[in-house]
């Protein structure tokens, strides 16, 4: 269980000369097994909110807490998944993905074993030795998916994963993802800005205003975790209604 | 990749082969004896080299070449990179660099030479002084360069310092590197030569000053053939240097 409490995030923006708030206020608490997702216009500290989650950030003020500890800096048991920079191009798909077990000096016959059994699940396996410049877009976010499931975490943070990828591929990772979520019983908190992603992914969304971040409203999805709902009317009844939320913000 | 090998030996044979057609025009044309024909060069040059003259005078200047190009790469690229991850300490040193980097060192030749004799280390000393310089500040932009998101990424996998060095910094930064230290080279070789014919016993540079002095013509030329070789040999190992470890550029 995640819970942040009272958060506020200010940073030095160097090039303004100013101490600026990214975030406001912010109090969530996450269940274990939870589909979160967090969406908002760009400049909202919603990546910002990640990094304070991951422990690569710490809070100006209030408290966040995972499992009852306070989070003071990386956490083996949270894996966090970036848009494009997560892939080391002078690594090939298999180095890149052991990296974490590497860091934690796991013995080199075990995490090959564990990484090519994950690569394996994402029908990956075959790229094992080409450079990430050498498969497509999606197949580079599966290596990094799978970097992140070899360190067998119990939180999964993504910072608009698939944002970058067509829309075939894109429905293809996010129907992977609720089937990786299932299995492994991970609890999610995804970013986004693309509302269907958010809709189809979420059991809850929340949505967060432009700088600084605070939550605006926290929508509850039913619906959401099966792959039937992307074609569903509920999916287009609340992918209207949180874009409705979103520009009445922006306008 | 075998075929790109040969595709660059048979286009650096075709250009060799203009240099040499062009010389031969020249050489005709002008009719003189300190221009003699390539094949007047290239006969000595063979005999100066079987004869082991020329080939001591080019091992000595190799040497003195690559031994700096060691010292300076061991010393400027660790504590670049640290400078470029390091305001602190950047804020310091950086215009120390900043003063020292664009004064042509070669004006201190005669200190070097007064403080350190005639021997390999005046020369090894003011080359490496060159290189130095060069290859800190690429090495310092380089990787200040460094993306914010791929250090999080590495921070989030929970990697030490010196891990963040090792998997990221280090690969990142080598190619930029490797091209300053091929930018340097020229400037080292040409200082070379200076530092060679100035109060010296040795060396390529000393060979073609001392074949001047004496109108041995054929032999000059068959040193400046040898300063061609050199500055080709240490390109050669740098090409193949990147070649092996930068592989991942070129895809």
């Amino acid at each position: 269980m995640i819970e942040i409490k009272d958060v506020y995030l200010h940073y030095n923006n160097l090039d303004m000369n100013a101490y600026l708030e990214a975030l406001q206020n912010i109090s969530l608490t996450i269940a274990r097994g939870e589909r979160c997702v967090i969406i908002g216009p760009s400049g909202c500290g919603k990546s910002s909110l990640l990094y304070l989650l991951a422990g690569l950030f710490k809070p100006t003020r209030g408290k966040i807490t995972i499992n009852g500890q306070q989070v003071t800096g990386p956490r083996e048991e949270v894996a966090l998944i970036l848009q494009d920079h997560g892939l080391f191009p002078w690594k090939t798909v298999l180095e890149n993905a052991e990296l974490g077990l590497m860091i934690r000096n796991i013995p080199r016959v075990e995490r090959r074993r564990k990484v090519l059994g994950i690569l394996d699940s994402l029908g990956i396996k075959e790229h094992a030795g080409k450079y990430p410049a050498q498969i497509s877009g999606g197949q580079r976010q599966r290596v990094a998916i799978t970097r992140a499931l070899a360190q067998e975490p119990e939180i999964l943070l993504m910072d608009e994963p698939f944002s970058a990828l067509d829309a075939l591929t894109r429905e293809q990772l996010q129907n992977l993802l609720l089937n990786l979520w299932k299995e492994r019983l991970l609890t999610l908190v995804l970013v986004t800005h693309n509302i269907e992603e958010a809709v189809f992914l979420g059991d809850r969304i929340i949505i967060l205003s432009p700088q600084p971040g605070k939550i605006l409203k926290i929508i509850a999805n039913k619906g959401s975790g099966l792959v039937s709902y992307r074609q569903s009317r509920e999916f287009y009844d609340q992918c209207s209604y949180i874009r409705s939320v979103l520009e009445g913000e922006t306008l | 990749m075998k075929t790109t090998l040969f595709k660059k030996i048979s286009s650096n044979l075709t250009a060799i082969f203009f240099i040499i057609i062009g010389w031969l025009v020249v050489a005709i044309k002008l009719n003189k004896p300190f221009l003699p024909p390539p094949q007047v060069a290239f006969f000595s040059f063979i005999k100066l080299w079987v004869k082991g003259i020329l080939a001591e005078h080019f091992l000595v200047s190799s040497l003195r070449v690559i031994i700096s190009v060691i010292i300076a790469f061991l010393l400027a690229v660790p504590l670049g990179l640290v400078l470029g991850r390091n305001e602190n300490l950047d804020r310091y040193i950086s215009p120390v660099i900043y003063v020292l980097y664009p004064l042509p060192k070669i004006v201190f030749l005669p200190i070097i030479v007064v403080l350190l004799g005639l021997g390999n280390s005046p020369k090894v000393f003011l080359i490496t002084l060159i290189i130095f310089f060069q290859v800190i500040v690429t090495a310092r932009d380089a990787s200040k360069g460094v993306p914010f998101q791929s250090v999080q990424s590495m921070r989030s996998l929970n990697a030490s310092t010196w891990q963040i060095y090792r998997h990221l910094i280090w690969p990142y930064c080598l190619p930029k590197v490797l091209t300053s230290l091929r930018i340097s080279l020229g400037t080292a070789v040409a200082v070379l030569f200076l530092a060679e014919t100035f109060a010296s016993t040795d060396g390529i540079g000393y060979f073609i000053l001392d074949a001047m002095e004496r109108r041995e013509y054929g032999g000059m030329y068959a040193g400046i053939i040898a300063m061609g070789l050199l500055g080709l040999l240490v390109y050669g190992v740098v090409d193949y240097i990147e070649h092996v470890y930068c592989k991942w550029q070129k895809l």
